[in-house]
């Protein structure tokens, strides 16, 4: 193919991915940008929600979580070229573990709300009809706001979060790398026990001490 | 002044390392150096668990949130030469522009530069440094680098830190006994202190906290000197999850 027509290609498939989300708008379903908006504001609901104890407000944000993130996809980007080294079971064993794995590690933060905010900054169609919102983490302005942007992927009808960046890193190339040497080393299953291990000892760990 | 020659210097260093084809994707998983580099990783982490960390904690507890922000404020002001001189060197005028109305407003206005005044009129700080402008002149950053005690790096970025030095303002007091050296260690102090929780979580979410720290150190500085938005290609190689399918049994 030619550089142009290359060029013609990927503008129709952008404007045939904003038309989608223009027929999604007018069908009532939730644009992207909706999705984070409202994932933010029901976090942060829930942090704020003084009658809840902390696992409460965990188990209420996993819920929260898995309905805007789509675990399977997130799992197979972050696994990449080992995927196929993966069993059906041990697929599902990842996904299962990988979840838990980040549920586990952010879970640790839901009684150090610190009243930020998330301001949603704009959207940016992508290829293979991939939208990315960006977003700002507001925590009292200047250099410690973090400036946050999810990829998002539509799968039956619905926006889904395959991918987060932080400041310009992104969490499923960070926990690829990681990965990718376990798997070189010990197979999938060093994999799945390395996170089995990590989970149970997190979440074992008592909670910080509210300073 | 001596800045020029030393530049000159720290630039043929650089180049010299780190080659000259500033266009080439990131490669966060080539280390050729992964020994030496974690080497050097474990002795910054046990400095930082068993020195600086707990005396950040107690920095913590000491001194107010308020007083916290306003001492990062003052150290991040007293980057104006290393800011203002980048921002020229890389031709960015509206930056330059911007960072010395910064400076005037916060220095005089905004105490000394303890309270950023300017980003409450709309005019940020933004990211600068000496390893940026060489990156952005079209200098690879060559293979990762850690550095003892300054952290993750490459050839690059390890030339624009001396020159960085160079140009960061309070050392030059040096003459008078014990201020460079008691502003030194409160801003390494105060800085860490800034992230006891996100490094915090960083170790906890991590499986290898090394290839994590390599990882978002070479995706953060090829943004920071590309741009936010991926290339094609790298977005094809990040999202593209149907050439991932399929399984092979034992032993093929």
């Amino acid at each position: 193919m030619t550089k142009s027509s290359r060029g013609t290609w990927k503008r129709a498939s952008e404007t045939l991915a904003a038309l989608g989300l223009l027929a999604g708008v007018a069908l009532g379903q939730s644009t992207p940008a909706q999705v984070v908006d409202s994932l933010a504001s029901q976090v942060i609901g829930v942090l704020k929600d003084a009658a809840l104890d902390s696992d409460q407000k965990r188990t209420r944000i996993e819920a929260i979580a898995d309905e805007a993130i789509d675990f399977q996809t997130l799992s197979k980007l972050v696994v990449a070229r080992n995927w196929a080294k993966f069993s059906p079971p041990q697929r599902q064993e990842f996904e299962r573990e990988f979840r838990r794995h980040l549920s586990v590690t952010y879970g640790r933060n839901v009684d150090s709300y610190k009243n930020e905010k998330v301001q949603i900054l704009g959207e940016r169609v992508e290829v293979r009809g991939d939208v990315t919102v960006h977003s700002k983490l507001l925590r009292g302005g200047g250099s410690e706001d973090v400036l946050v942007d999810y990829r998002l992927r539509q799968r039956d009808g619905q926006w889904k979060i395959i991918d987060v960046i932080v400041e310009g890193v992104s969490l499923v190339s960070n926990f690829r790398s990681q990965f990718q040497d376990i798997v070189a080393q010990g197979g999938p299953d060093r994999l799945l026990t390395l996170l089995r291990e990590k989970n149970a000892s997190g979440e074992s760990l008592a909670p910080p001490p509210p300073v | 002044m001596s800045t020029r020659p030393a530049r000159l210097i720290v630039l043929v260093l650089a180049a010299a390392l780190g080659g000259c084809a500033g266009a080439q994707p990131p490669r966060p998983d080539d280390d050729p150096w992964e020994g030496y580099n974690r080497a050097i990783f474990a002795f910054n982490d046990a400095i930082d668990t068993y020195g600086l960390e707990p005396a950040a904690k107690g920095w913590d507890w000491v001194v107010p949130d308020v007083a916290q922000r306003g001492l990062s404020n003052f150290f991040d002001n007293l980057r104006f030469p290393l800011v203002l001189v980048n921002d020229l060197l890389q031709a960015r005028f509206h930056d330059a522009a911007a960072t010395t109305a910064r400076f005037q407003c916060n220095t005089f206005l905004g105490g000394l530069g303890f309270y950023d005044l300017a980003a409450d009129f709309g005019v940020p700080a933004h990211v600068q440094d000496t390893g940026l402008t060489l990156g952005r002149w079209g200098i690879a950053p060559g293979p990762f680098f850690m550095l003892p005690l300054l952290g993750p790096s490459s050839p690059r970025d390890a030339g624009g830190l001396v020159a960085d030095g160079m140009l960061a303002v309070y050392p030059y007091f040096v003459t008078i006994p014990g201020l460079t050296a008691g502003l030194g260690a409160i801003d390494i102090l105060n800085r860490r202190a800034r992230v006891l929780d996100q490094v915090r979580d960083v170790k906890a979410a991590s499986l290898d906290y090394y290839t994590f720290v390599r990882n978002a150190y070479v995706q953060r500085r090829w943004k920071l000197i590309n741009g936010e938005i991926p290339t094609a290609a790298e977005q094809e190689e990040l999202y593209n999850d149907e050439v991932f399918e399929g399984y092979l049994e034992e032993g093929q």
